[in-house]
């Protein structure tokens, strides 16, 4: 660019000096010439410029580090990209219906060919001697232990083993009936015998209360099968086999078995002759 | 064997089943008196054949008039029965002053050491009045 300026300048100077010769050597010029200025044309440079950078381009390195609020949950990770493995193993539930089981194959594949195979030499076991079962199972119980029936104290003397029989009947005849059962050597007595009964009822009218533990009891002395009753009003019977005059006792156990608070009363006679 | 409970009717002769008199009795006729039993509490002795407890009745509050009631006993918790009817020759429904005693010296008196115990006058009754009697050593002679 400053070689054409500087190339343009000398051109134009030299042009000019030559024209200013001419007018003086011509003196002919009769006149005055006046040339008007003309500005110098307007400069304009033009250049370009071109910059080639060679080398390898470096990437900056980040001086700071920035941090992401808030947190984002969850916290994820990237991974290295590469190749996706899966970590976890997804299972079906849908149940397929009909849920077919699978059977097992039941054919049966026929051998073929057939073989038959033929043992040889055939064995003939022979049990010796030959045993017969003879024995009949029997079963023993034995009971232990042993009862032995002892009698406290020991009896003496001769024993009798009796076992009476009684034999009450709502209609009296005469008596009792008692038949013993005579074991050993004894006098079977067939018949016990009160002769002579009298019944009646004993009601008591006092403040007491006629019961199991509060009873009214008949006795009439030696010799009378005396009586009792557990209920108010209810029935006596006695008796006796011997002759004789029985004054009857009526007594009321009015503290329960106690003597003391006792009813008693004379309730008549009662006579066998 | 308890006949009372059958009826009897007369079949024949060969026994003979008389009808008797339909008794009656009432409260009209009982055994006054006193009755109840005796338990010794007290450590001064075991009750025995030697050593027993004595019951007494008297009359009169100083305990000085002896009334015809007295029991002995020769081992613990036994019962006494005081009939107090005037026909008998009691005392009726007179009050009776009774002391009972563990003869701890085995003296048969009521002497010194003896526990004891005064119940005061108690009554008899027609029905039998129940006083069962229990005394330790609260009490000493």
């Amino acid at each position: 660019m400053k070689s054409r300026l500087l190339t343009s300048w000398v051109f134009l100077t030299f042009f000019g000096l030559i024209l200013f010769g001419f007018c003086l050597w011509g003196t002919g010029c009769t006149s005055h010439i006046t040339v008007p200025a003309v500005p110098p044309p307007a400069m304009t440079n033009t250049w370009t410029a071109t910059n080639t950078v060679t080398g390898t381009p470096v990437n900056p390195t980040p001086t700071s580090t920035a941090t992401n609020s808030p947190t984002l949950t969850p916290s994820n990770t990237p991974g290295t990209p590469g190749i996706f493995t899966p970590t976890s193993t997804a299972t079906n539930t849908a149940t397929l219906t009909p849920s077919n089981t699978p059977g097992i194959p039941t054919n049966t594949p026929t051998p073929s060919p057939t073989n038959t195979i033929t043992p040889s030499p055939t064995n003939t076991v022979t049990y010796t001697p030959t045993l017969t079962p003879t024995q009949t199972p029997t079963s023993t119980t034995t009971i232990t232990p042993t009862l032995t029936s002892t009698s406290t104290p020991t009896p003496t003397g001769t024993w009798y083993t009796n076992t009476p029989t009684i034999t009450p009947t709502s209609s009296f005849t005469n008596c009792l009936t008692m038949t013993f059962t005579c074991t050993a050597c004894c006098t079977p007595t067939a018949t016990y015998c009160a002769k002579t009964y009298m019944s009646g009822t004993i009601t008591y009218s006092g403040s007491g209360t006629v019961d199991g533990i509060h009873p009214i009891v008949v006795s009439g002395g030696f010799g009378l099968l005396g009586a009792s009753v557990t209920v108010n009003g209810g029935t006596y019977v006695i008796g006796t086999c011997l002759p004789g005059v029985y004054y009857l006792a009526v007594n009321y156990y009015f503290n329960s078995w106690q003597m003391i608070g006792m009813r008693y009363s004379n309730g008549g006679s009662f006579s066998y002759r | 064997m308890t006949v009372t409970t059958y009826p009897v009717t007369i079949t024949n002769t060969a026994g003979t089943t008389l009808v008797g008199p339909n008794l009656t009795i009432d409260d009209s006729c009982s055994y006054w008196g006193i009755y109840g039993s005796v338990i010794y509490t007290g450590s001064k002795g075991t009750v025995q054949y030697c050593r027993g407890l004595r019951l007494n009745a008297f009359t009169d509050a100083a305990y000085s008039i002896p009334a015809p009631y007295s029991a002995g006993f020769s081992s613990n918790n036994g019962s006494y029965f005081f009939v107090t009817n005037l026909n008998a020759g009691g005392t009726g429904l007179t009050p009776l002053y009774l002391r009972v005693y563990f003869d701890a010296n085995g003296d048969n008196l009521f002497d010194t050491g003896d526990p004891y115990l005064e119940l005061g006058p108690v009554t008899p009754t027609t029905d039998g009045l129940l006083q069962n009697i229990s005394f330790g050593d609260t009490f000493i002679n």
